[in-house]
């Protein structure tokens, strides 16, 4: 269990900085939300293996939880990616409207040539 | 009403992020600006400012003040912890906020005035003060995120295009290097089974040569580096600091990299165990490289803000020599030089403010004759420019002399070669700046009569350059307080001792009316965060921590899987 | 695309908006105990006003919501914030929760607290800034295409 999550770790942070490389902007904003993802999911292996294991909710009778704590941490990461992946959005929709592309190179080319 | 005050002592480690918060949300409501909104963040950050500095005057005493947030005990709740070290930074950063709030007022009309600015930055202020004083790993992180995003606000409040423009680099990498901060957390939770500072600490303090830990300490350096401006890491901080208006560049340069910083010496310090000589010589080379490296490029700009932003990042070099050699002298030295620099670079950021107003250009080509017209700014740039540059009555001159002497006595000859360098070529790019902005003559030029609201901007200013100016005259309180913050960082045992074993001054058990306490019926066991209360009646109702019982497994199987060396995941 | 107005996504929106504000108060009262609480009925209070902003329009959600979105997530969150501040004047840490187990005749066993204020705080924050960003989108989306 623990061998696979870190296998989709590795596989979505390669995909992730592969789409941040990319020259449009679009699929860079892509890469920053597979990115928190990977980290979140990181955190969630951090709980050992839940096979077997009950969610975090007190039940009488029941001993083996899942550790509670990662889960807790990974809400507060979702809502901050939450955050600022919005505000990512935000901002490459006023560029695209400002100059009508979202090519990196084109839109950080003339910022040089006009220096 | 006694006894509230007194709880409200004994809370006062919240209060600095609290009122910086609620003044910030209350802006948001409060939109229309006015003459008696900015009285009242003003008089909000001078609140602020007089709790932190009761807060250092506190430290000095008790040396660390604690406070278990909601109640639950350290491993398991989020502490709140300020050590004198913390403390010092605090009274800084809010004085920073004060002034650069000040200045704003100065120089902008009421009416141009974005309602979100305001807010902002109060939310900045408390994400910085908050992670001054956390006391766990994921509350730092969760406090790097508030001041980041609220300094992506700042960034980009113009919304135009150049701004946002210059604002992607910086978020891409901060949002690349929040999350390999998320990461780092992962791995510590998966390693020791706590984020807390100090029961870290405690599960650490015999691992100095076990090669995971130095893993993840150094891990760690890399990402606090980023956030730091590191040498092969600075690339995104002069474009986009330069970009802001003076008063915000100010805050930024004042205090963004420190923070970076400061999560460096709290790792290295209170967190993992002394003794990581790898970690170290290996900062030691990043400095090196940082000092001269952007001093050289600082000299090549001609840009007054970017020349400012290398001067910035080439004196988090001085920062990082200081936690290379890690002696006891060079740590004092290095905290002395932190809050001298905080002070130095925002006011410098603000003079270049000030010659902006006169001359209506930061290009050096353009600009002259001020010296003349307004020889007090070049007094006032005088000052803090040799201040930077490290000479004798001045700030910089104790912090540099001090981490100068740590590494001739250490041998460590490239790190002292590459400070003194740097100074003089941090005193050459000064001279440029002297020179062209103040000294030469410009035909084309005509410095009219004062703009409005300078002479306030100015007074702003200079009672910020006369506290630099206090701090390298009267330099020992400053010095004895920094030494006093070494020390609090380098003795692990109080700082343990402190947050895990709590003297409770505040009421701890939570116990309802029926008698009821908060306690599960299954210690020893990976409980949720509330336990269900009522399972088990206790007779008075009063067992003092039965309640904080419940240790996570995770804690107690991977601290003794990492005893062992066995633990992998 | 969106201002061209559709009298299925309209009637519909209109429709399950009762619906689903009732089953997001049943997550609000739910949580703290077992899944729901502050943050999930935010969202889900969120979805029925977006729909509704998608099919009459942003400025006619904006005038029956009467408060503006961001000075509602600012309430909510001084509201959650005062909560956690009433403590350190009572001699508790700052963030402490109470909680309340009383017997109430005909209704049943009641399990309330101070964490029912935070949430209700944690509510008005997540309603006020999720709806804040998609109306901002719609309202620039919507002008660019008009002008």
């Amino acid at each position: 269990m623990l061998l696979f999550s870190s296998i989709i770790i590795g596989i979505m942070f390669t995909v992730a900085i592969y789409l941040i490389l990319e020259n449009r902007l679009l699929p860079v904003l892509f890469g920053f939300g597979l990115l928190t993802h990977a980290a979140n999911l990181a955190i969630l292996t951090m709980s050992k293996n839940p096979i077997g294991k009950v969610a975090p909710i007190i039940k009488s009778g029941v001993t083996n939880y899942v550790d509670p704590l990662p889960q807790a941490l990974i809400l507060t990461a979702i809502v901050i990616g939450f955050g600022v992946t919005a505000f990512l959005v935000v901002l490459i929709y006023r560029l695209y409207t400002a100059s009508g592309t979202t090519r990196i190179v084109t839109l950080f080319n003339e910022e040089i040539s006009t220096k | 009403m006694i006894h509230m005050l007194q709880s409200l002592i004994d809370n006062i480690v919240v209060l600095p992020f609290f009122i910086a918060l609620v003044t910030g949300l209350v802006g948001i409501i409060w939109r229309r600006p006015c003459t008696s909104r900015r009285l009242f963040f003003s008089i909000s950050a001078a609140i602020q400012m007089v709790l932190a500095w009761y807060l250092i005057f506190l430290t000095h005493k008790v040396k660390i003040l604690f406070l278990p947030l909601g109640a639950w005990k350290a491993p398991f709740g989020i502490s709140i912890a300020i050590d004198v070290f913390g403390s010092l930074l605090i009274g800084v950063t809010t004085m920073l906020s004060l002034f650069a709030i000040l200045y704003l007022f100065a120089t902008t009309k009421k009416d141009k005035e974005n309602f979100l600015l305001l807010p902002l930055i109060q939310f900045m202020i408390a994400g910085i003060v908050l992670s001054f004083s956390t006391g766990d790993f994921f509350n730092l992180f969760v406090s790097f995120e508030i001041f980041l995003i609220a300094s992506y606000g700042l960034l980009t409040l113009k919304s135009d295009e150049k701004s946002i423009k210059n604002t992607f680099p910086y978020l891409g990498v901060n949002v690349i290097g929040g999350t390999l901060f998320v990461l780092g957390a992962s791995f510590i939770y998966g390693m020791f089974g706590t984020l807390n500072f100090a029961d870290i600490s405690a599960q650490t303090s015999n691992l100095s040569q076990d090669p995971k830990l130095i893993l993840i300490a150094s891990y760690l350096v890399l990402v606090f580096g980023i956030k730091a401006g590191f040498f092969p890491l600075f690339y995104w901080l002069p474009r986009s600091y330069s970009c802001l208006p003076p008063p915000l560049a100010a805050l930024f340069a004042g205090l963004l990299t420190k923070v970076g910083i400061y999560a460096i010496i709290r790792t290295l310090t209170t967190i993992f165990p002394l003794g990581l000589v790898s970690i170290y010589s290996a900062i030691g080379y990043l400095s090196i490289f940082t000092m001269v490296i952007a001093i050289i490029i600082s000299l090549s700009r001609t840009n007054i803000r970017e020349i400012l932003c290398y001067n910035l990042i080439s004196h988090i070099g001085f920062l990082m020599a200081s936690i290379a050699i890690f002696s006891p002298i060079s740590l004092t030295g290095g905290i002395f030089y932190m809050m001298h620099h905080m002070v130095v670079i925002a006011s410098l950021f603000l003079i270049s403010g000030l010659i902006v107003q006169l001359t209506k250009t930061d290009v050096l080509q353009n600009a002259g004759n001020v010296w003349k017209t307004h020889g007090f700014v070049g007094l006032l740039f005088l000052i803090q420019a040799l201040s930077l540059a490290g000479l004798p009555p001045f700030s910089g001159f104790w912090g540099k002399f001090l981490i100068l002497r740590e590494a001739i006595r250490f041998d460590q000859l490239s790190l002292a070669i590459a400070i003194v360098l740097a100074s003089i070529l941090t005193l050459l790019s000064m001279i440029r700046i002297w020179f062209h902005v103040f000294l030469k003559k410009n035909e084309s030029l005509k410095i009219g009569p004062s703009p409005k609201g300078f002479k306030r901007s100015t007074t702003v200013v200079s009672i910020l350059v006369l506290f630099s100016l206090a701090m390298g005259v009267f330099s020992n309180p400053f010095i004895n307080a920094s030494n006093k913050a070494m020390t609090g960082l380098l003795n692990k045992t109080s700082y343990e001792n402190k947050v895990l074993v709590y003297e409770q001054t505040l009421k701890m058990i939570p116990v309802d009316k029926n008698g009821h306490s908060k306690q599960s019926s299954e210690k020893k066991q990976v409980s949720p965060i509330h336990s269900h209360p009522g399972q088990q009646k206790t007779k008075n109702g009063h067992h003092k921590n039965e309640n904080y019982q419940l240790k996570s497994i995770p804690n107690t199987v991977s601290k003794k899987e990492v005893l062992d060396g066995t633990s992998v995941h | 695309m969106i201002n061209t107005k559709s009298h299925i996504l309209e009637s519909v929106s209109r429709l399950i908006f009762l619906f689903i504000i009732i089953f997001s108060i049943y997550l609000f009262l739910k949580g703290h105990n077992e899944p729901g609480g502050g943050f999930i009925a935010g969202i889900a209070a969120s979805i029925p006003l977006i729909l509704l902003a998608m099919s009459l329009g942003v400025p006619t959600v904006q005038r029956v919501l009467k408060i503006d979105s961001l000075s509602l997530a600012a309430t909510g969150l001084i509201l959650a914030y005062g909560t956690s501040f009433i403590p350190t004047l009572l001699g508790y840490p700052f963030l402490f929760q109470k909680m309340i187990h009383t017997h109430i005749p005909i209704l049943g066993e009641l399990h309330i607290g101070t964490p029912v204020l935070f949430d209700l705080g944690v509510f008005m924050v997540v309603v006020g800034v999720s709806t804040k960003i998609i109306f901002s989108f719609l309202e620039t989306v919507n002008s660019k295409e008009k002008g």
